[in-house]
């Protein structure tokens, strides 16, 4: 199978080296760059499949660096924080980055993020246009409005599935809770944040009542929710 | 009059004292304003006094309006506004000058003068021989007649008629009496006494001194018509009674006067009497309470009650009123014109503000020590002097007893911090002995593995590189903690609260936790109904991992650890429960306090730096919550905690 590219933005030598060493160890190519402006840069040269950014650069903001490359591209970037601050989280997330990862962070929970955003990847390139989606044992049929847990048909309500739809089309992505009350309710309110979380624990309940080890949704808390790719 | 204030303002420089004296006149602003400069120049304490006669509360209410424009304008000025009775104007202001320590006395000269009677001293001259003391200053006014003119108001012409029929049927009751002496054969002497006496009584009945003089008159004229030789005719023959009537006349007139005024003087003593007993009262009330909204809502049920008027109450810190519920009248304003009025009187340099803003309420500033705690506002319409300065003297009272709350406040903040700042040296007096530890494993091993990689076996390999690794979870674990407890110096406010599901915050750290279980089994186990928690996410999420981990530390391999969410009433409960060997007795009552690690043997034998623990507490207890540990049967322990239920109304 062909390693994706990936581009390595971080300005410390020791975890940048971390990375890079985990990388070469499982086969991946990597580029890299010490700052926002390098990392931008490259992103434009390399074309990277992959891009993994620190938010906490030299010159400028990471939150910047995302904005600069969503102009172009909708390259999957993985943020890395070390500000225990969920703020800086969400802000790159409604920036457009896909996934975060909170220093310290251990080797395998980076593989797992990059081998998650590489199934998403798949996925895109595979069944960008489908009336149909599938993740595992469920399946939403768009056209017919129709959700089959395992073959069998699940109830939802009118709100549950806007929600599961959402999730769905952004499978592999974690979505804010701000991104997903302003596509379902039209607002974010507090309150919204709350029903929110209502909504998803009984939507949850329903798509793990047949088998509890698989879980579709991740609660990110004080961040958001993301489907995850199975 | 003991002055309530005093104890409240700062000591002048000079020594002096500066009075002006108030009256409802227009040109009154005028002596003010010089009082005022005077005051300013020699450094002085400034004082207005008004003295409220009897006859004011039947002035006109331009007439009282006028004097609360006055006080306003010298409180304004920075002037302590005081009040005192008596109908002898003069004597009351000497007495007040004597007992105040007044050095000057800035006066109007006119005031008083138009109706002086002859033989009757004018206020200068009275004051003079009263103080003789203290320095006059006399602010010459040819403006109109500055004394509060008394008109009748409107009903005066009804008391007049009650007061004839009074007069009328006392001196005919004294009439009839005379006949019936008369009949008896009683001397002359006595009628007379019965006459004096008729208008004693009419001069306190009636508190007016025409009617002391008509019905003076009336008895003596009746005496003569009815009881003297010829009778039924105003001649008389004996020479005597000429002498007679005169001596009558001026008895009955002197005996009248003097019965009024003491009325006067007993009605006013009783007001000062019923006022300090108010005051004290009030006192009593706000300076046992240490609530600070309760100062407030006491302050304004004691004005309600003492004046049955609308009253606001404008809270500084909350930038807001608070609206007493039992006003007597349903209240009518406009809040936002209120908050200005309230704000300027706040803003105002003076002790006292009286702004120019529409709004019907007068306000005076909470004010003591120089610090601001809001004002105080009423419906002031119909309220005499001795009222205002009643709602000054309350007012006072409750900014001194917000300025005590503050001031303990400020020191339990300073206990706070102080403890605080204790702990923040322990725990960098500790990490820097604990952190050794494991840096020298984890610099010892890697350099090891660095240097002699090759001549290791895979086996003593591993184990070095295991150890690295657990040391620095140690540290990470640590770190987490440390960062928690930096946010929890704060106390409650350093607190991100959010609306959660507790099942939600428990899934995230049971997750957590299973990845680092090291043989023991974890579970979770949850009645799966929605509860809703208030609670600084994060934190929670802490709470979890450090019970969860010290179950994982305390415990064989093998162990089982259930996580337990339950419906606790108003109150969501989370129970931590492991099957190990449990807690010995005499450590239980010290598991959380502050780098306590137990003579537990911990199962990896890695040290604890007995931060996770208190810090449970600490953060669970700023939630409002409560945490507790719990022996399990048949061994093992359970650490729970309990955080109030929110209530969630959900939008479809």
């Amino acid at each position: 199978m062909n390693k994706p590219l990936i581009l390595v933005v971080e300005d410390d030598p020791s975890v940048r080296n971390l990375i890079v060493t985990t990388l070469k160890a499982n086969e991946y190519n990597f580029v890299t760059a010490e700052s926002g402006e390098e990392g931008a840069s490259q992103a434009a040269t390399h074309n990277p499949d992959i891009i993994l950014l620190d938010l906490g650069l030299p010159d400028i903001d990471g939150v910047e660096v995302i904005k600069q490359v969503r102009g172009w591209a909708i390259t999957p970037i993985i943020v890395i924080s070390a500000r225990s601050d969920d703020s800086d989280k969400i802000d790159a997330l409604d920036a457009g980055a896909d996934d975060y990862l909170t220093k310290p962070f251990s080797v395998e929970e980076l593989l797992a993020r990059i081998r998650a955003t590489q199934r998403r990847l798949a996925y895109m390139n595979s069944a960008s246009s489908s009336s149909v989606f599938e993740n595992g044992g469920l399946k939403i049929d768009y056209a017919a409005g129709c959700v089959y847990l395992d073959g069998e048909e699940l109830h939802l309500t009118s709100i549950e599935y806007k929600l599961l739809c959402l999730l769905a089309q952004n499978v592999g992505k974690v979505l804010t809770h701000k991104f997903i009350t302003a596509n379902v309710w039209g607002s974010s309110w507090d309150n919204d944040i709350a029903s929110l979380r209502v909504f998803m624990a009984t939507l949850r309940k329903k798509l793990e009542s047949a088998d509890s080890e698989r879980q579709y949704i991740q609660t990110h808390i004080g961040v958001g929710y993301r489907m995850v790719r199975l | 009059m003991e002055n309530v204030s005093d104890k409240n303002r700062e000591l002048p420089t000079s020594g002096e004292h500066v009075l002006a004296c108030l009256s409802s006149a227009p040109s009154n602003a005028r002596i003010i304003r010089t009082a005022a400069q005077m005051a300013k120049a020699y450094g002085a304490r400034f004082t207005a006094l008004f003295v409220e006669t009897a006859d004011f509360e039947k002035a006109s209410p331009e007439n009282k309006s006028r004097l609360q424009a006055n006080m306003g304008l010298a409180s304004e000025l920075g002037a302590e506004i005081e009040t005192v009775f008596g109908d002898d104007i003069a004597y009351q202001i000497a007495r007040f000058s004597e007992a105040a320590g007044i050095t000057k006395l800035v006066i109007g000269r006119s005031t008083f003068t138009k109706q002086r009677l002859p033989g009757k001293y004018d206020l200068v001259e009275n004051l003079l021989a009263y103080a003789p003391e203290v320095e006059i200053h006399i602010i010459p006014d040819r403006s109109a007649d500055n004394r509060y003119s008394p008109k009748r108001t409107r009903g005066g012409w009804l008391e007049i008629l009650k007061n004839l029929g009074i007069s009328v049927l006392i001196l005919g009751v004294a009439t009839a009496i005379c006949y019936l002496f008369q009949w008896l054969g009683l001397a002359d002497a006595n009628m007379i006494m019965v006459y004096i006496l008729g208008v004693l009584v009419t001069s306190v009945a009636t508190s007016s001194i025409a009617f002391s003089m008509i019905s003076s008159l009336a008895g003596v004229l009746l005496f003569n018509f009815l009881f003297t030789a010829p009778e039924l005719s105003f001649a008389s023959s004996g020479t005597e009674y000429p002498m007679t009537f005169l001596m009558m006349f001026t008895t009955a007139l002197i005996s009248g006067l003097l019965a009024q005024r003491y009325k006067r003087q007993a009605s006013g003593a009783h007001k000062i009497a019923h006022r300090l007993r108010l005051l004290f009262d009030t006192n009593k009330l706000l300076f046992a309470q240490t609530d600070r909204d309760r100062i407030i809502s006491l302050t304004a049920e004691q004005l309600i009650k003492l004046f049955k008027a609308n009253v606001l109450i404008f809270d500084e810190e909350m930038n807001d009123f608070y609206f007493p519920s039992n006003s007597s009248s349903p209240a009518t304003y406009d809040v936002q014109t209120e908050k200005k009025r309230a704000t300027a009187a706040m803003n105002s340099a003076s002790k006292r503000g009286h702004d120019q803003i529409g709004g019907k309420f007068f306000y005076l500033p909470l004010r003591a020590n120089d610090k601001l705690y809001g004002a105080v506002g009423m419906d002031s319409e119909g309220l005499s002097a001795f009222d205002h300065d009643t709602f000054s003297s309350v007012v006072l009272e409750c900014a001194l007893a917000l300025d005590n709350e503050h001031i303990r406040r400020d020191k339990e903040q300073a206990t706070i911090m102080a403890s605080n700042e204790q702990l923040r040296a322990n725990i960098l007096r500790s990490i820097s002995h604990d952190l050794r530890t494991p840096l020298t494993s984890i610099s010892g091993n890697a350099a090891n593995l660095l240097e002699n990689g090759e001549k290791f076996d895979p086996e003593t390999r591993k184990q070095l590189l295991s150890d690295i690794l657990s040391d620095s979870d140690w540290l990470i674990t640590l770190t987490e903690n440390l960062l928690a407890s930096t946010r929890m110096e704060d106390g409650a406010f350093g607190l991100r609260l959010s609306d959660e599901l507790i099942d939600d915050i428990v899934d995230a750290a049971v997750g957590y936790c299973k990845k680092r279980a090291k043989g023991r089994v974890i579970s979770l186990s949850s009645s799966g109904e929605l509860m809703f928690v208030s609670v600084d996410a994060k934190l929670i999420v802490q709470v979890l991992v450090n019970l969860i981990d010290n179950a994982i530390k305390y415990t064989p391999e093998g162990s089982h650890i259930d996580v337990k969410i339950e419906d606790a009433g108003d109150n969501v409960r989370v129970s931590v429960i492991d099957d190990g060997n449990g807690i010995s007795n005499e450590d239980k009552p010290h598991v959380f306090d502050k780098f306590f690690s137990g003579s537990r043997e911990i199962s990896d034998s890695r040290r604890s730096l007995g931060l996770g623990l208190y810090l449970c507490k600490a953060i669970i207890e700023a939630h409002g919550g409560e945490i507790r540990l719990k022996d399990n049967v048949p061994h093992g322990c359970i650490f729970e905690f309990e955080l109030k239920k929110k209530e969630i109304t959900i939008n479809e």
